[in-house]
Parts: C-alpha cells; sequence; structure tokens
C-alpha cells in the first residue's frame, strides 16, 4: 500500500513567515514537501472562502502563517486571521471535516527552527489523519 | 385508456390530472400535483422564530402577505404576544391589498379568458378586450400599492414583525391611497356588474358542478372575517357543526397523504368527510360583511345561488364580491386616523411555546402551527395551506364531470377544456399546497 | 415579433407576478413580442421550438425540473436565470441542509395532522437537492432577486430582445441605504424583535443585516422600514459566496461578540438565498458523492 503524502496548502504572510521558509530552501533546512505555499501580503487576507476553498479542491490540510502578536504590518490583520481560524474550525465538523486539519501560528521573521517544526508536526498530524474525505481523486 | 393533462394552465402552480378511461367510463381520476415540493415544514427547524416570517412568505408568491400573517400571528401565540390595535389595523389593510391583487388577478387573467376568448388566455384577452384589461390592471396596481406602502415591498413584504409593525403610515401616503382607493372601487364597481352580467347572459352557472360539502371558514360575531375570529364548521345543509380556534384545530383536522400526489389531502376528524374553503366558503358561513356596498352585493349574490351554495362556479361570483369588499375595507380602514399611530409595537421576549396562527388566505384558511424552544428558536413546524383543502373535492368532481361528458359523447379536447375551467373556479396556489393538471392521455390496448 | 416564453420550475409564482407588476406596460408589450409560453397566463402546454429569449423562474428539485430545464435550453437562443431560485437556488435550498430521506418522511408521515403516511411515489418526478439552474445547463443571463424588481424584468427583456446584454448593479445594498455605512463595531448581536434605533446602521446596532453581501437594486426597501436587508438579491456582482463575504466582514467587525456560529440556524442569515450555489453545498456533496 502506497504510503500516504499528505497534500496541505500553506498561506504565509510575506512579511515574516515567507522571507524564514526561503531561508530554509537557501539553507538547506528545508521543509516537508507536502506543504504547498501560497504568499499573501497579510495572514489577514486569507478569507474563510480561501480555507473552504482549499478543501473543497481536496486540500487534506490548511496551514495559516502569520506575524507575531504585535508585529502585524498592517497592525491586526494577524489578529483577525486567528478570530477567522477559530470560527472556521467549529464548522469544519459540520461538514464532516475533522477541525484539526485547519491550525494557524504566529511566527516572527526570524525564527526558522520554530517555523519548519510547525510544518513538520502539521504534516505528521494530517499524515495520521488520512487523506481529506471529500477529495474525490487522488494527487492534485 | 389513461389520459393524462399536464400542466393544467392558467392556475398558480403546476398540476397535471390523470384519467383512466375505460369503455367509455372514468374508471380513475387523478389530480396530480406535480409541483416540485419544498418542504418547508422540514427546513423551517432551527431558524429564528422571528425570521421564520419573511422565510414563510415565500411559500407562495401571490398569496404571501396571508402567509406572513399567519405566521406571525403563530409566533406571537407562542410568546404571549398582543399587538397594538393600531397594528391590527395596519395588517388588516395590508390583508385588504393582498387580496385584492389577488383576487383581480384571478378574476381577470384566469377566469374571463374562458369565458370571454376561450383557448387564447390572457394574450387574446388583451387583443380583444383591452380596456377592461387596463381596469382590471387599474385595481390591481393599488393592490399592490397597498401591500408596498404597508409593507415595504410589493412582493413579500417585510415590515410585519413579532410585537407588531415595523413602520407607521404616513400621512402623504394615506391620503393618496384615498384618493386611488375611491377611483378604483368605482371600477371595480363595472368590473364586478360586468362579471356578473357575464354569469347571467351566458347562463354560466349550469355549466359547473354542484357538490354539497362541508365548509369551513373563518367568522367573527357573524361577520365575514379574514385576520380574527374563530373557524367554523358548517355541513353541507348549513347548519353549524363545530366552532374552534388555535390549537384545537388539531382536534378537527386530519390530513391523507396520497401516493400520486405531492399535496396531502385534509379531511375532517370528526366524521371523516372532505370539505371545502376559500370564496364561497366564506360567503356561506358569514351572515354579512357589514360594509354597505358589499353587502348588497352579498344579497344579489345569494338570490341567485342561495345559502349555502354548493355550486363550484359560484366560487367566482362569491370572489368578486370578496374583491369589492377588500376595497371597501380598504378606504374604511384608511380613513381611520388611528392608521396613522406611531404606536405600532409591543416589546418582545422569546419563551419556549407552541404558537398557532391562522387566518383567511384569498383562497381559503391558513395555519401555521409552531414548537419554539426558550431561546425562541423553532423546534417543530406543521402547516395546514388554504389549497389543499379543496383538492379532495375538486378530484371528486372532476371525476364526476369527466364521466358525465364521456357518457354524453363529447370529444377529449372539449372535456380537457372543461375540466381545467372547473379547477380554475377554484383559483389553486399549488405551490402553497404542495410546502401540487396535465391530462396524459394513455391508450391501454383494448 | 419575436417570441419569449416564461418556463416555471421549482417557484412560488413570485416572479411570475413581478413580471405581471409591469402593470399597464404588460399591454404593450404583448403586442411588441409572442408570448408563446407562461403556465399562469397562456394556454399553450408544451415548450415550442425557436424562442428568442427564455425566462426561467425557480430552480431544481425534481427530475421534471431537470427534463423541463434542458428541453427550454434546447429550444432558447438566450436562456435567463429570473429570481434567485433560479439564480442560487433560493430560500429552498435552506432545505439541503437536512437529508433528503428523513425530510420527506417527516413532510409525508411525521407531522402533527398527517394520519395515514406514505412518501408519493406514483406519477409524481423524484425529488432531489435543490440546486440554481446553473448546476444544470448553460445560463446566460441572471436577474436575481426574491422577486427582482420588475423593472428590472422588463429592462433585461427589452435589452436581450435587442440582442444586448442588460447592465448590470456594481454596488451593494449598502450603498444604496441612507442609514450606512457602519461606524463602530456592534456590541452584541440583535433579533429583529428588538426596535432598531432610528436613522443609525442596523449592522452597527447588531442586527444580521446581509446590506454589505448583496447585490444592489433595490433601493434598500427593507432596511428603509426598520428591518435588515436578507440578501434576497444574492452576492454582490464579484463575490462567489454570499455568506462566505458577509461572515468574513462579521468576524472581522465584531469577532469578540460573535461566540459561536452555528450553520443550522445561522444559515438563516447568511445563506438564506444561496446556500444551493455555497460553498458548504458544494462539500456537502462531495461528502455524499463518496458515500455512494
Amino acid at each position: 500500500m502506497k504510503k500516504f503524502k499528505p497534500t496541505i496548502v500553506a498561506f504565509l504572510c510575506r512579511w515574516s513567515a515567507y522571507g524564514v521558509a526561503d531561508i530554509a530552501g537557501i539553507s538547506r533546512t528545508g521543509y516537508p514537501s507536502s506543504i504547498r505555499i501560497i504568499k499573501v501580503p497579510c495572514s489577514g487576507r486569507v478569507s474563510p472562502l480561501h480555507i473552504l476553498q482549499a478543501f473543497s479542491n481536496g486540500a487534506d490540510g490548511v496551514l495559516i502563517f502569520g506575524c507575531l502578536e504585535g508585529g502585524c504590518h498592517y497592525i491586526n490583520g494577524n489578529l483577525r486571521a486567528m478570530n477567522r481560524v477559530k470560527q472556521l474550525k467549529k464548522m469544519l465538523n459540520t461538514v464532516g471535516l475533522n477541525s484539526d486539519r485547519l491550525e494557524m501560528h504566529l511566527v516572527g521573521s526570524c525564527n526558522l527552527n520554530k517555523l519548519v517544526n510547525y510544518m513538520k508536526e502539521f504534516t505528521e498530524k494530517i499524515r495520521k489523519l488520512g487523506p481529506n474525505p471529500l477529495k474525490l481523486k487522488e494527487g492534485w | 385508456m389513461m389520459v393524462r393533462i399536464e400542466p393544467v394552465t392558467r392556475i398558480e402552480g403546476h398540476m397535471a390530472i390523470t384519467l383512466v378511461i375505460e369503455k367509455n367510463k372514468v374508471k380513475n381520476l387523478q389530480v396530480n400535483i406535480i409541483e416540485s415540493p419544498r418542504l418547508f415544514e422540514k427546513f423551517m427547524e432551527g431558524k429564528p422564530a422571528e425570521e421564520a416570517i419573511r422565510i414563510a412568505e415565500r411559500i407562495c408568491g401571490i398569496c404571501y402577505v396571508a402567509h406572513g400573517l399567519a405566521s406571525v400571528k403563530a409566533v406571537e401565540n407562542a410568546w404571549d404576544i398582543s399587538p397594538p390595535e393600531a397594528a391590527i389595523k395596519l395588517r388588516r389593510l395590508l390583508h385588504a391589498g393582498g387580496y385584492i391583487h389577488s383576487h383581480m388577478l384571478h378574476l381577470a387573467f384566469l377566469v374571463l379568458p374562458d369565458i370571454l376568448c376561450p383557448g387564447e388566455g390572457v394574450v387574446g384577452l388583451a387583443k380583444k378586450y383591452p380596456q377592461l384589461c387596463k381596469k382590471a390592471i387599474f385595481i390591481r396596481k393599488f393592490g399592490q400599492e397597498v401591500t408596498e406602502a404597508i409593507g415595504g415591498r410589493p412582493i413579500h413584504p417585510s415590515s410585519i414583525v413579532p410585537g407588531g409593525m415595523a413602520k407607521p403610515l404616513s400621512a402623504e401616503t394615506r391620503e393618496s391611497l384615498l384618493k386611488k382607493g375611491k377611483e378604483v372601487l368605482k371600477t371595480a364597481i363595472e368590473l364586478v356588474d360586468f362579471i356578473f352580467d357575464l354569469y347571467e347572459k351566458h347562463e354560466l352557472l349550469n355549466m359547473y358542478p354542484e357538490d354539497p360539502t362541508y365548509y369551513m371558514g373563518l367568522v367573527k360575531n357573524g361577520f365575514h372575517e379574514t385576520y380574527d375570529g374563530k373557524l367554523h364548521v358548517m355541513n353541507p345543509k348549513g347548519e353549524i357543526v363545530g366552532i374552534f380556534n388555535g390549537s384545537r384545530y388539531v382536534d378537527y383536522v386530519a390530513e391523507d397523504t396520497l401516493p400520486y400526489s405531492f399535496v396531502k389531502h385534509p379531511y375532517l376528524r370528526i366524521n371523516g368527510e372532505k370539505y371545502r374553503v376559500g370564496t364561497l366558503a366564506r360567503i356561506n358561513l358569514a351572515e354579512k360583511f357589514g360594509i354597505p356596498i358589499t353587502d348588497n352585493y352579498l344579497a344579489k349574490l345569494r338570490s341567485i345561488v342561495g345559502r349555502p351554495s354548493h355550486n363550484v362556479g359560484a366560487y367566482n361570483l362569491a370572489r368578486a364580491v370578496e374583491l369589492i369588499a377588500s376595497i371597501e375595507k380598504a378606504l374604511e380602514l384608511l380613513e381611520d386616523d388611528q392608521i396613522l399611530s406611531s404606536d405600532i409595537r409591543v416589546q418582545v421576549k422569546p419563551k419556549a411555546g407552541v404558537g398557532v396562527g391562522i387566518v383567511e388566505a384569498p383562497r381559503g384558511v391558513l395555519i401555521h402551527h409552531y414548537e419554539v424552544n426558550d431561546e425562541g428558536i423553532i423546534r417543530k413546524v406543521n402547516l395546514i395551506v388554504a389549497t389543499q383543502q379543496n383538492i379532495p373535492s375538486l378530484e371528486k368532481e372532476l371525476f364526476q364531470v369527466a364521466n358525465n361528458l364521456l357518457s354524453k359523447g363529447v370529444e377529449l379536447t372539449r372535456i380537457e377544456q372543461k375540466l381545467e375551467t372547473i379547477v380554475r373556479a377554484y383559483d389553486p396556489c399549488i405551490s402553497c399546497a404542495t410546502h401540487l393538471v396535465k391530462l396524459k392521455i394513455v391508450k391501454n390496448k383494448k | 415579433m419575436k417570441k419569449i416564453a416564461i418556463i416555471s420550475l421549482m417557484s412560488d409564482g413570485g416572479c411570475h407576478i413581478a413580471f405581471l407588476d409591469i402593470h399597464e406596460e404588460l399591454l404593450q408589450l404583448l403586442n411588441q413580442v409572442n408570448l408563446v409560453h407562461s403556465y399562469m397566463t397562456v394556454d399553450r402546454k408544451d415548450i415550442p421550438n425557436d424562442i428568442d429569449v427564455a425566462l426561467i423562474e425557480g430552480g431544481v428539485r425534481t427530475s421534471h425540473d431537470v427534463e423541463l430545464l434542458k428541453e427550454a435550453r434546447s429550444k432558447a437562443k438566450v436562456l435567463v436565470a429570473m429570481g434567485s431560485c433560479a439564480c442560487f437556488g433560493g430560500i429552498p435550498g435552506l432545505s439541503n441542509l437536512y437529508d433528503l430521506t428523513s425530510s420527506l418522511n417527516y413532510v409525508y408521515k411525521g407531522t402533527l395532522t398527517t394520519v395515514k403516511g406514505v412518501i408519493p411515489h406514483e406519477n409524481v418526478p423524484n425529488v432531489i437537492r435543490v440546486a440554481p439552474i446553473s448546476r444544470y445547463v448553460k445560463v446566460d443571463f441572471q436577474i436575481p432577486g426574491c422577486p427582482p424588481e420588475s423593472r428590472e424584468i422588463r429592462d433585461a427583456l427589452i435589452s436581450l430582445l435587442k440582442g444586448e446584454i442588460p447592465p448590470q448593479p456594481t454596488k451593494t445594498v449598502c450603498d444604496e441605504c441612507e442609514l450606512g455605512p457602519p461606524r463602530k463595531k456592534p456590541k452584541r448581536l440583535r433579533r429583529i424583535y428588538e426596535p432598531p434605533e432610528p436613522n443609525t446602521c442596523l449592522l452597527e446596532q447588531g442586527y444580521f443585516c446581509m446590506g454589505p453581501a448583496t447585490r444592489a437594486g433595490c433601493g434598500a426597501k427593507c432596511p428603509r422600514v426598520g428591518i435588515p436587508c436578507d440578501g434576497c438579491r444574492g452576492p454582490a456582482p464579484k463575490a462567489l459566496d454570499q455568506g462566505a463575504s458577509i461572515l468574513n466582514a462579521l468576524i472581522t467587525l465584531a469577532y469578540e461578540n460573535i461566540k459561536e456560529f452555528s450553520l443550522k440556524r445561522h444559515s438563516a442569515y447568511f445563506y438564506r438565498y444561496s446556500f444551493a450555489s455555497s460553498i458548504i453545498e458544494d462539500l456537502i456533496r462531495k461528502r455524499l458523492v463518496k458515500k455512494k
């Protein structure tokens, strides 16, 4: 049996997490290849619709990374995103998705290890949860 | 052979009629309501009760005012609220507006073409009788203007709230409605006289079946009533055999489900008999209207058809009388200074309970029954809608008429037209009836 | 003369009435075009060929609706979704939150007054999930609203008959409303049985007003009588999902105050007219497909 390789959509804010991910690439620390990165100007740009669309299109997990509290370039975009994620997790169960498939973390622009660890832990969690029950075809 | 009329046209909603004919006799007739069942009684569960009003209005695109009023009455009944008198007057005025538009639509567009230009529908009527159409449109437009003035919108009003109404009527609007209303009444009198004359000239009542049934409708102290009062049940002899209110309707009404129709068939629990509702039922049940011009027409109608009348064609004449009544009543309410009051809303506190709201929709008795929890969220819904109560009688009458005409050797196309004309007299509102006449001819091999 | 037809699927007839509410203009219109099919006003039972503009009233709810819809599409040059049921599924779309079989069981067997219970199955079509007509056929133009404004139907017809695309509103109800825009965050959620303060934005006061997420064109009639907009005209022209739009806005505006969000209850506000065309409906259908 082929080992399940999750597909995870990760929204990374360009002011912190995206830069860090870049460094992870350059410094050969690496991050799990399951993670597909989408750069956003602020984590606050991510709307509930984007998250639901990701799941609808077959993502096994969705990760959002924003700036540390007090560090958002647009003042409170990160906090808004945190609340969206909080509300949306409650709703995921209603449509048959485990709310653990959605997660958000706040990271600073220097914390390479923290970012990569979050990514590795999340990938492992999703691998254990199994593929998205709503995914109609394998691969993406 | 099987014959299917599909769809029955010039009614509101989707209906088919299936006849099985063997050896030149109608062996079986089904009224198939094929209207897509939307299942309001289920999806209203879990919704805040005060939002049910605007949702329930969408049960019907013609009698939405009636649904809105029955719904708010059910909520107010569940929460023990009595709205102020001025709010009730505004609701009665809104109700009158709904009757004017609905009855005029039916008489002009759904009935008159059958008499004046059979087979050509409204398009034919518009070509051959443009002045008549203009008058009907003028009257109907007034009904919609009243609804818009009180309800905020001409279709699916939004100002009905538990506790009263959301917005008072301005003095300006009241003046302009009064002025127009007086002209409308004159025009309506001309039109109703015309309809009565047509009926007499062509002896139209003879073309409709007689069906001695029970009747049910709201009456208040003997007066014709559409908003309040108690439900009265009359037997075919004209005797009142039951009077009840609110949740006691469950003791009187039961519904049968049928495998061949999306509409359930109600009947009287007390004796298993079917009953009719609507314009003729209300006219049979009420002593009088209490407004002079209408009461004259009522007397005229009774001199022609008697009381109680069982003639299906009398439904149309009764509708014409109610058209006059709605306009006269609207003018009476507009003339009452209390209609301008701003004391139109009381405080509301949701609580757990059961509420029943009963009104007379243009087509008959309408019952909304909600069970709500302590947050004021709906747990359960039961609806009895006007038209479904007439379907059992309609089926029986169509069966009789079809048989009658077949035995006389009338050809199938004419029978089709005839059956549809009878359906139209009831002004069925199928969207309501399904919360669903296509005469399909299936030739069995003999 | 050009031929127009009004074909009704799962509908309450309200859009037909909105069409007739052009009142005196109806007589002129009937002289200029050939109304070849309209079950409420014309006696013709079948759908004729070579229709120039077909207005479809109502969404899809039965197999019969699908048949009629496909027949209309094949016989019409231009097909228009008229009304929110045709465009988005409408209020009956809320029925898709519940399992179809248990809903049919309740309505036909389980209500208080129902005595003998049987789910209709003879000479009647199959009941399926509520859907906007665009799920089954290509739609050339939409006139949303519950019902649409009469003049919108008339203007769209006139343009389409000339071969032009009718202009569409680009703004939201919020832009047409005199009470707005909201200047403060709502302090608590309010239900409409509480009377509002006059001359103040309803969203600001805490009502679930769909104004910011609803297509303009009605003149904000409901806020004008002090009742929050319920979104009957569907999403703003560029928005994909009406409920997600307003949810996003409300969480942003008042996240401290929305403690709990329940799809069953709050769909009455966020998805009242558009549930059947929402992302949630999409996810539910995928789950149902997988079950098979």
